[in-house]
């Protein structure tokens, strides 16, 4: 799999199933912060005040619900940890336990599907076609800790 | 093996997910050394590799889901309308993955004893 099909792939799970991890990014010092980098592209790239607003407002949204997300995942592996261990746990309690998470998880995603959208649609065409990329840098960053890859080395564009 | 990390990230929620783990080619030679009868040993490797080509199945799926909501979501007019459908295939995937990956595990369950899986289990752990 070469690197820009890796990149779209993690993009995809990132913004359409969402992966966590963007907690663990803000603040910590000598990390990347690709959410500030989208927030300092929109800054720079929109010159309407009232629509860098609301935009920003959606970036803020996203990083939201991935934290939620992180939450929500945390907590579902070291639920299916136990019960995968347990040799005699019964298929309907892991059953169970995924399908709860897979509403949650739904919702989330749908929430950060909705912030996605709304970051576009206060966007130009042109603007999108600027910050996009940040923004794909954003959950591909998520998306590559998740996965227990490397992170990305942050290239702009 | 980044569409079988990937999957077992979707099937297992996390990074280092336990079915990409569980699937992985390393678990193999683990079974060998965990497992004393040779035929049971054979069994296990077999259900893993069935697991394996499971979760590399839904990896290609995903791959050219990826590629279409990429294309889509490139066009700044492309909103949650357009971009919804692939949300709801992607989650449909997983739900399969999961479900799929959970009969292979059970199977495997089937086959290996108590203190099997939980010695299997510990190394894979060890190893994450």
């Amino acid at each position: 799999m070469n690197d820009r099909l890796s990149c779209r792939l993690a993009a995809l799970v990132s913004a359409a199933l969402l992966i966590p991890a963007i907690a663990l990014w803000a603040g910590s010092k000598g990390e990347p912060d690709p959410a500030a980098d989208l927030r300092a592209g929109i800054q720079d790239v929109v010159a309407d005040p009232a629509r860098a607003s609301k935009m920003l407002a959606a970036v803020d949204e996203i990083e939201k619900v991935i934290g939620e997300l992180e939450s929500l995942i945390a907590s579902e592996r070291a639920s299916l940890r136990a019960l995968l261990l347990d040799h005699g746990s019964s298929r309907a309690a892991v059953d169970a336990s995924l399908t709860e998470f897979n509403a949650n998880h739904e919702s989330l995603a749908r929430r950060c599907l909705t912030a996605h959208a709304a970051l576009k649609a206060e966007a130009t065409a042109a603007e999108w076609k600027k910050l996009r990329k940040l923004e794909l840098e954003m959950m591909t960053f998520a998306a590559t800790r998740s996965l227990g890859q490397s992170t990305p080395s942050g290239k702009k564009g | 093996m980044l569409a079988a990390l990937l999957v077992g990230f979707l099937v297992f929620s996390g990074g280092n997910g336990f079915a990409a783990k569980m699937f992985g080619k390393d678990t193999r030679a683990l079974v060998r050394q965990v497992v004393a009868d040779p035929e049971r040993a054979d069994a296990v490797v077999r259900e893993l590799e069935l697991g394996l080509q499971d979760l590399e199945s839904v990896g290609k799926q995903l791959e050219t889901l990826v590629k279409d909501f990429s294309t889509t979501d490139e066009d700044q007019a492309s909103g949650f309308d357009e971009l919804l459908p692939y949300l709801q295939m992607a989650s449909e995937q997983r739900r399969n993955a999961q479900r799929v990956s959970l009969d292979r595990m059970f199977d495997l369950r089937q086959i290996l004893t108590a203190d099997e899986w939980n010695t299997l289990f510990a190394r894979l752990k060890d190893q994450s």
